[in-house]
């Protein structure tokens, strides 16, 4: 079976290298994610490594003949940490370098259908929920009178119901958008909340303490 | 495959631990590489905002010192100026991976390339450097310091530079018999290269690597291109060493004048701290030989081997951070400060006083103690005695002095205007003080403690450094 990298949205998208890099010291600044890759880490042919892809389910041909693999790429992409720095669960970020609300709330359904798409498939490889969790980060908030239910099943259902393509051959599972639910993050990360991040004495302590439990 | 090449594979690895572990496993032994004298410490972060994927440790003189290795993918685009923002304060090593173009004009610079201690380099750079030193290993006495303390902006073109000026400064000094300008003007030419891209300390210790390197070639270190004029008074002791080791471990005869303008400052008492290593004949003995008319103590201590050696021994040795000499059955060591004497424990056999004739028999006897086999220590002044053998004599006469043995000797030391309490006991010369020199006191303790030792076998030694023959003590 042929595998078409898909070239999506994500090159198009108007999101630049600043904007993926500020939301990625947010959260490393946190100490309970710790991203290692991005979108704008390219290989030396200049290629996006496949680390930050995950795959679709994809519709079988009429014909019958094999389905393509279909692929969407996410901006960054590492682990969920525990409170104690133990690494998690894979977790993939989803970035928007907005000054306004804008589309978001069109483009973040079609996020949701992807990530229904990709939980299925990983879950399905390895015949149990596949720990994988999903960030949307955004430097300015969106459908805020939805905002309480944008990480609910019920609104994972919509966005796949709006996005069947995303769904390949399955039909929609209820269950497992249940199962999917506590694995969606989303996070405002606005100038303020960069302001939230500690200043350097405080963080080379910080990191001093981290090394030394890493040879502990 | 080289380096890059598995830099690259190790990043197109699907699973993201595996990469990262990957990843670090060839960058960790690549600087080591470069630098043997780090420890290299990965952590379990890859490429983190604040949290370093390597942290290099080492030892600088009895201080532990650390450098965070930080890994980019790209340390040429607009981005990266973030991380040197927040980063650079504690002057880390940045490593990008994958970038395709050189450091020459980086984005992120504008026209200010400062990195406030940091040093920004990339994949290919280290490459290069790792090349370099697997064609000449003595490369690394220029990555070393860059890889612990190298700031600036290193991409594989300045790397070759680096690389190459350093080689062509070995070679040159490696022919310097041949062309002497040529090696002062390429390891100046290295020095002025490497400067860009260290500070000062780094600077000196290229510069000190290089000089060893020049010494160990026969060369003058007077004649070496230094920033500063050749004064070994003026250099810290690891400096110093670094130059005696070299003469030491030189290929070439070293005059004894070099040994004095380089070392006759040294007392007997700091050279065994100075050389910082136990060494023993060789071209130990040559050294020494050259800075004896130096040399003075105010203490010496001796050890009788077990038995003498079937050859006879000379040699001067450094045991333990002391000076010393070994002459066939005895070991003597030289100090200005007795405390490090004062553990050395008594019952050493003591002389009869019966067979101690050529150990009395030189002017200058002040006074001796006498243990006998029932009384305790019986001190005899003999500083007035006419004739000490005459006087001796009487006192054997006496009932039950026949088991009398030598304690202790209080005498003038030959040649000097001191006196020398001398514990048989404990084999230990204190000399109240007074500083008197090494080759009176080597012979002084083959006098009192060797029973295997003729002393113009000693004479020669102290005067050419060389083993007497069987036939050159005869004549003697």
């Amino acid at each position: 079976m042929a595998i078409v990298f898909k070239t999506g949205a994500e090159e198009n998208h108007v999101i630049g290298a600043q904007g993926a890099k500020k939301i990625r010291r947010w959260l490393d600044s946190t100490y309970r994610f710790k991203i290692s890759q991005t979108i704008y880490d390219l290989s030396p042919t200049g290629e996006p490594y496949p680390k930050l892809r995950v795959p679709q389910l994809v519709r079988t041909p009429v014909d019958g003949s094999g389905s393509e693999e279909r692929f969407e790429r996410f901006d960054l992409v590492g682990s969920v940490l525990d409170e104690n720095g133990g690494t998690g669960n894979t977790l993939y970020v989803e970035c928007k370098n907005y000054s306004e609300a804008g589309n978001q709330g069109t483009l973040y359904d079609e996020y949701l259908a992807v990530c229904y798409s990709a939980f299925v498939r990983w879950s399905r490889q390895v015949d149990a929920p596949m720990d994988v969790e999903f960030m949307w980060a955004t430097t300015h908030p969106f459908a805020q009178t939805n905002y309480a239910q944008l990480t609910t099943a019920s609104q994972i259902e919509a966005a796949c119901a709006a996005h069947p393509d995303r769904l390949g051959d399955d039909t929609f599972d209820s269950s497992i958008a249940q199962q999917l639910e506590p694995r969606l993050w989303l996070a405002i990360v606005n100038s303020r909340v960069e302001e939230m991040i500690m200043g350097i004495e405080l963080r080379k302590a910080v990191v001093a303490r981290i090394l030394e439990l890493e040879e502990s | 495959m080289t380096f890059v090449g598995e830099l690259h594979a190790a990043l197109e690895r699907p699973h993201r631990g595996e990469s990262a572990d990957a990843v670090h496993d060839l960058i960790g032994n690549a600087l080591r590489r470069l630098d043997p004298a780090v420890d290299i410490k990965r952590t379990h972060y890859f490429t983190h905002t604040f949290v370093p994927d390597i942290v290099l440790r080492w030892n600088d003189d009895g201080i532990r010192k650390e450098r965070h290795v930080h890994l980019r993918f790209s340390v040429t685009a607009p981005v990266f100026q973030q991380d040197l923002d927040l980063l650079s304060s504690e002057s880390p090593l940045f490593i990008g991976m994958t970038d395709r173009e050189g450091l020459d004009a980086p984005a992120w610079a504008g026209g200010d390339t400062s990195t406030n201690g940091s040093l920004v380099t990339q994949g290919q750079a280290v490459d290069d450097l790792d090349s370099t030193t697997r064609v000449d290993h003595r490369v690394r006495g220029a990555t070393g310091p860059i890889v612990r303390v190298g700031h600036g902006i290193l991409d594989a073109t300045r790397a070759e530079q680096v690389g190459g000026s350093y080689m062509d400064a070995l070679q040159a000094v490696d022919a310097m018999a041949v062309d002497l300008v040529a090696a002062q003007e390429h390891v100046a030419g290295a020095l002025a290269t490497l400067h860009d891209y260290l500070p000062e300390h780094g600077q000196l210790e290229v510069e000190r690597g290089l000089q060893s390197e020049w010494i160990r070639r026969g060369g003058d270190p007077y004649e070496f291109p230094s920033s500063t004029p050749w004064n070994p008074e003026l250099l810290d002791i690891g400096a110093l060493r670094e130059v005696l080791v070299s003469l030491l471990a030189s290929a070439n005869p070293v005059e004894p004048e070099t040994w004095q303008r380089n070392a006759g400052f040294i007392t007997a008492e700091d050279l065994g701290r100075v050389l910082g290593r136990n060494l023993r004949g060789g071209t130990f003995n040559n050294m020494a030989r050259a800075l004896l008319p130096n040399w003075t103590a105010k203490w010496a201590w001796s050890e009788r081997l077990p038995s003498p050696p079937l050859e006879d021994t000379y040699e001067w040795l450094v045991d333990n951070g002391l000076v010393g000499i070994e002459v066939n059955d005895l070991r003597t060591f030289f100090a200005d400060d007795g405390r490090h004497f004062k553990d050395k424990e008594g019952g050493n056999p003591l002389p009869m006083l019966s067979d101690a004739q050529p150990m009395l028999s030189q002017r200058g006897l002040l006074q001796v103690g006498l243990r006998g086999r029932l009384e305790g220590i019986r001190y005899e002044p003999l500083a007035n005695a006419s004739d000490v053998f005459e006087r001796i004599r009487q006192i054997l006469s006496a009932p039950g002095a026949g088991g009398y043995r030598i304690q202790s000797v209080r005498t003038l030391v030959p040649g000097v205007d001191s006196v020398a309490e001398i514990d048989l006991d404990r084999q230990i010369f204190d000399l109240g003080g007074r500083s008197t020199p090494v080759s009176t006191l080597a012979r002084m303790a083959n006098r009192f403690f060797s029973r295997a030792t003729r002393p113009e076998g000693l004479d020669h030694f102290l005067a050419t450094g060389e083993a007497p023959t069987a036939r050159e003590v005869d004549a003697a």
